[in-house]
């Protein structure tokens, strides 16, 4: 593989409460090259979350250093890291976290102006990804309109407006039964083929993370299983 | 999305609350443009005519009702003065011009004040003219025939009515002529009462033989008829008597000094009697306003804390929504919206909702002294111009509006501040 998307040498985090301080993440090194499909798993308060926040530009490691897709960022801004993230990155959420004031549509389409993408582009780009996911039949539905299945579908097209390099999840499918959660991994895996962005999940279900070409596993601020 | 999308999506979505605490700002700056709007008034009403109006000669009893009655034409006249003070007067060394007044009588809504040429004396205060012909707008003045006054007093001091070959003669203020309609020839029939429940009429016609120019005071709502007149109404027979004397009674007297000591003279030497009183027109004007301003400006106090609570409850309704909408925040943060745009929208909520309140506020104030000029000037004998904008109330907006960005700049600091990934995973400690 050529490009390295995930660069992380040495990543500590610690969480200060009061006197105390909390290492959440005691030296990461991880390094995930283009087009990848990674999964994370870990117990509940393995550090998974905490990774996943500093990967996705949400947070910023205490100590060493992190490369994205080239750019150094473990010492940027925070609105240098919101650029970064609305570039670059796209995410799915666990509970979606869609706009309940917008229309599926303009959901969709909101990331994009972020990046100053003309109007006419957004709507034509939101509809295309909104029709590829099987909502082109919803647009001007609002998310409390849909099931969780499709608002995860919406939360997907979102995800990829701007065309990111990486896209992070989180506990994708957490929120959703058996027949949804086969659904939106078959989605992703036909995306990934279409798109060729690099996928990293986080998940605490097996089933996901054994179907992972590669996984790696978290536990005590600590990589200790990287499986290819 | 641009801020001010988000700002109205946000405000649309919560609409109930949003147009409730826009309200209470609405409320609050109406109240504060009312009573500003009703002050300002009062004040040009009533600082404005008492000028030369210098002595006003009536029965014992409260100095302010006094003038109040005779020269704003409101409340009751505190009781008769014999007509011969007013002989005497007008004979007085001191004494410029001696005005009699006799009110009473109302035409259909306006009050009725019988006097003499004496009014229209270009000696006597007018604010539109120093000159007799200068006063009237159409017409002119009536003059009162002293023989025809004698037998009317002669009649009413016998207790029966004086007959006359020639109608009585009226001189109308410009509200009266404009809003009956009134010109030069017409007739007119007073009725006796100022207030409607008692009043019947006296069969009895009046020929208006002058209009009033427009002055912008309580001259412009009178109907003035000549005094011999008066006292031919047949229901004056008895009542237009003072009490135990059995003279013909006025109401009052305006006098006007001559420069110098004179008016001092006059205050002194006739205070000194008990059958009259004489008050200083500008004094009780003065004493008047020093009381009603201490009220009005606790009313204003009272309406300027009301807008400060509806402000606050603007604060508290837009950082109540923040524990639900951080969620919301922290994803258009992470899809890559930056910071300075989540503070301009919870700012920019915070402050549409306090302008669109004080706006509707200004606009209501207005419509409040609109709808409330009635009931104003049957109580303070003035109407209030509800269409004119003073300054005080461009202050009132900026104000406000600064109140409400100051408001709005706390929560939106919060929002500003919001850990984006803790936001969105609540759950997730780690």
């Amino acid at each position: 593989m050529g490009e390295i998307i995930v660069d992380l040498q040495g990543i500590v985090k610690t969480y200060q409460t009061g006197e105390v301080s909390v290492p959440v993440l005691k030296g990461i090194d991880l390094r995930i090259d283009a087009g990848e499909h990674v999964a994370i798993m870990g117990k509940s308060g393995a550090g998974k979350s905490t990774l996943m926040n500093i990967v996705g530009c949400l947070d910023r490691p205490t100590a060493g250093d992190y490369v994205l897709a080239g750019h150094p960022v473990s010492r940027l801004e925070d609105d240098e890291l919101s650029g970064i993230r609305g570039k670059t990155i796209g995410f799915v959420f666990q509970s979606f976290h869609l706009l309940g004031s917008m229309t599926v549509m303009e959901n969709v389409a909101l990331p994009m102006e972020y990046q100053n993408v003309p109007t006419a582009q957004r709507h034509a780009r939101a509809t295309e990804l909104l029709e590829r996911v099987g909502l082109g039949h919803r647009l001007g539905h609002r998310p409390n309109q849909l099931s969780g299945g499709e608002r995860q579908r919406v939360a997907i097209a979102r995800s990829l407006s701007n065309r990111p390099k990486l896209l992070l999840a989180d506990e994708p499918t957490g929120n959703l039964d058996s027949a949804g959660t086969r659904k939106i991994l078959a989605l992703f895996a036909e995306l990934q083929a279409e798109s060729g962005f690099t996928m990293i999940v986080v998940t605490h279900d097996p089933a996901i993370g054994n179907a992972a070409p590669r996984l790696v596993r978290v536990a005590d601020g600590l990589i200790v299983e990287d499986r290819r | 999305m641009t801020a001010l999308g988000l700002i109205l999506r946000n405000l649309r979505l919560r609409r109930l609350s949003s147009v409730l605490t826009s309200v209470g700002v609405a409320l609050g700056v109406m109240l504060v443009c009312a009573i500003l709007l009703l002050r300002a008034d009062l004040e040009r009403h009533y600082l404005g005519p008492q000028e030369g109006y210098s002595l006003v000669v009536g029965a014992p009893g409260s100095a302010l009702q006094l003038v109040l009655n005779t020269i704003y034409h409101v409340d009751q006249s505190p009781g008769l003065i014999p007509v011969s003070v007013w002989r005497e007067l007008d004979a007085h060394p001191s004494t410029r011009l001696a005005v009699p007044y006799a009110v009473g009588d109302a035409f259909r809504g306006f009050r009725v004040v019988a006097t003499t040429e004496a009014f229209f004396d270009p000696r006597f205060p007018h604010p539109a003219a120093k000159t007799t012909a200068g006063k009237f707008a159409a017409g002119g003045p009536f003059a009162v025939n002293p023989a025809e006054l004698g037998a009317a007093l002669d009649a009413v001091a016998a207790g029966r009515t004086a007959e006359s070959e020639n109608p009585g003669h009226a001189v109308v203020g410009h509200d009266v002529a404009r809003t009956l309609g009134i010109r030069v020839g017409d007739r007119i029939e007073p009725t006796h009462g100022v207030g409607s429940e008692q009043a019947h009429e006296h069969e009895q016609l009046w020929e208006v033989v002058g209009v009033l120019r427009a002055t912008g005071t309580p001259i412009d709502r009178v109907v003035l008829i000549s005094l011999d007149s008066f006292y031919r109404i047949p229901d004056h027979a008895g009542g237009a008597v003072v009490p135990g004397s059995g003279e013909p009674g006025l109401s009052a007297v305006v006098l006007t000094p001559k420069a110098g000591m004179h008016k001092t003279v006059l205050l002194t030497t006739l205070n000194k009697r008990p059958d009259i009183q004489v008050a200083s027109a500008d004094r009780e004007i003065r004493r008047l306003l020093g009381i009603v301003g201490r009220v009005d400006r606790l009313f204003l106090w009272v309406a300027v804390l009301v807008v400060l609570i509806a402000i606050m409850s603007v604060l508290v309704s837009v950082y109540a929504t923040m524990r639900g909408r951080r969620r919301e925040i922290a994803t258009l943060r992470a899809i890559g919206a930056p910071r300075s745009l989540v503070f301009r929208v919870v700012a920019g909520e915070a402050l549409l909702l306090v302008v669109a309140g004080a706006l509707a506020g200004v606009v209501l104030g207005h419509g409040l002294v609109a709808v409330s000029s009635g009931a104003v000037e049957q109580a303070a004998g003035f109407s209030p111009d509800a269409l004119g904008f003073l300054w005080e109330e461009a202050a009132v907006l900026l104000t406000v509006t600064l109140a409400g960005a100051a408001a709005g700049a706390i929560p939106a600091l919060e929002a500003y501040r919001t850990d984006v990934a803790r936001a969105l995973n609540p759950g997730g400690t780690t």
